[in-house]
């Protein structure tokens, strides 16, 4: 990874929607450079995507839970396809410990969530689940980010 | 929150580098709304727009996902550490038996292992429970359509 394309990253993990002509000013290089620098780190998938953060509480979903579970290996592959089309689950990703997944849902309250985890345990076998209420989001995707 | 908040809001979940001409066009919402929902997002609901990365083609190839507990003392002085902690990338404060939950991105396991060193010489963990992450099998999916 070169310092150029780097320089690139950390600007947008700051802010996305900055303009190719803002970040070609900002680090004083041509914009059609940093054109096709962004072209080719997207098309590497060295950018996954570009997100918006958002306060979920602030928009009524005050119940944000982090959960890890091990699954009977039987059911691994509907459980992913049950939580990767589920609308109440913002990210998934496998671990690698006594646990198979960490799960982060968002909901608008607790009976919600309650409904939700109903739905998992009714149709999936669970061997052990550890959950946690997000209290407070102090850190959000910071790392490479400019002037961290 | 109107209908129109949501629809905007999801658009931009799910590229936030969508422009507000071709989000107008899609939803036939006139750009001078948009223009100004955007606003009133960015001033209260918005955190920030940002770019996921696939950081093990940065050569960061250690992910860890970290439960950490610490004495009342500690506490406070632990979470500013993990703030100003360039390895931090996600940090929450969380319940029921745990105080934080935080996602590191490492070159190696060396430096996985010195992060942690660090806290428990620095902080006087009184545990931690560590998940190294795999793989990323979906990312700020909720509010896409």
């Amino acid at each position: 990874m070169n310092s150029t394309n780097l320089k690139i990253i950390t600007h947008l993990r700051k802010n996305s929607r900055h303009s190719v002509v803002n970040i070609a000013k900002n680090l004083e290089m041509p914009v059609s450079t940093v054109y096709d620098k962004l072209n080719r780190l997207q098309k590497e998938g060295i950018i996954k995507k570009h997100s918006t953060i958002v306060d979920f509480p602030k928009i009524g979903y005050n119940h944000q839970v982090k959960f890890v579970l091990k699954i009977e290996h039987s059911q691994i592959k509907e459980l992913l396809n049950f939580l990767k089309k589920h609308q109440n689950v913002n990210s998934i990703y496998e671990i690698n410990s006594e646990f198979d997944f960490l799960v982060e849902t968002v909901h608008r309250n607790i009976k919600e969530y309650l409904a939700f985890q109903d739905g998992l345990e009714e149709n999936f076998k669970i061997l052990k689940l550890q959950e946690h209420q997000i209290i407070n989001e102090i850190e959000k995707e910071t790392f490479l980010e400019l002037n961290k | 929150m109107q209908p129109k908040h949501f629809l905007l809001l999801s658009f931009l979940r799910e590229n936030s580098r969508e422009k507000l001409t071709t989000i107008s066009r899609k939803t036939r919402i006139p750009i001078s709304t948009l223009f100004d929902l955007l606003k009133e997002l960015q001033e209260s609901i918005i955190i920030k727009n940002t770019t996921l990365i696939n950081f093990e083609r940065l050569g960061y190839h250690t992910r860890a996902q970290i439960f950490l507990r610490v004495g009342q003392n500690n506490k406070e002085k632990l979470k500013q550490h993990l703030i100003l902690n360039e390895n931090v990338n996600n940090l929450f404060k969380i319940n029921n038996g745990w105080d934080f939950l935080v996602e590191t991105v490492h070159q190696n396991i060396q430096d996985l292992d010195k992060f942690l060193d660090k806290l428990n010489n620095n902080y006087a963990l009184e545990d931690k429970q560590l998940n190294y992450l795999i793989n990323d099998i979906k990312r700020e999916g909720f509010l896409i359509k």
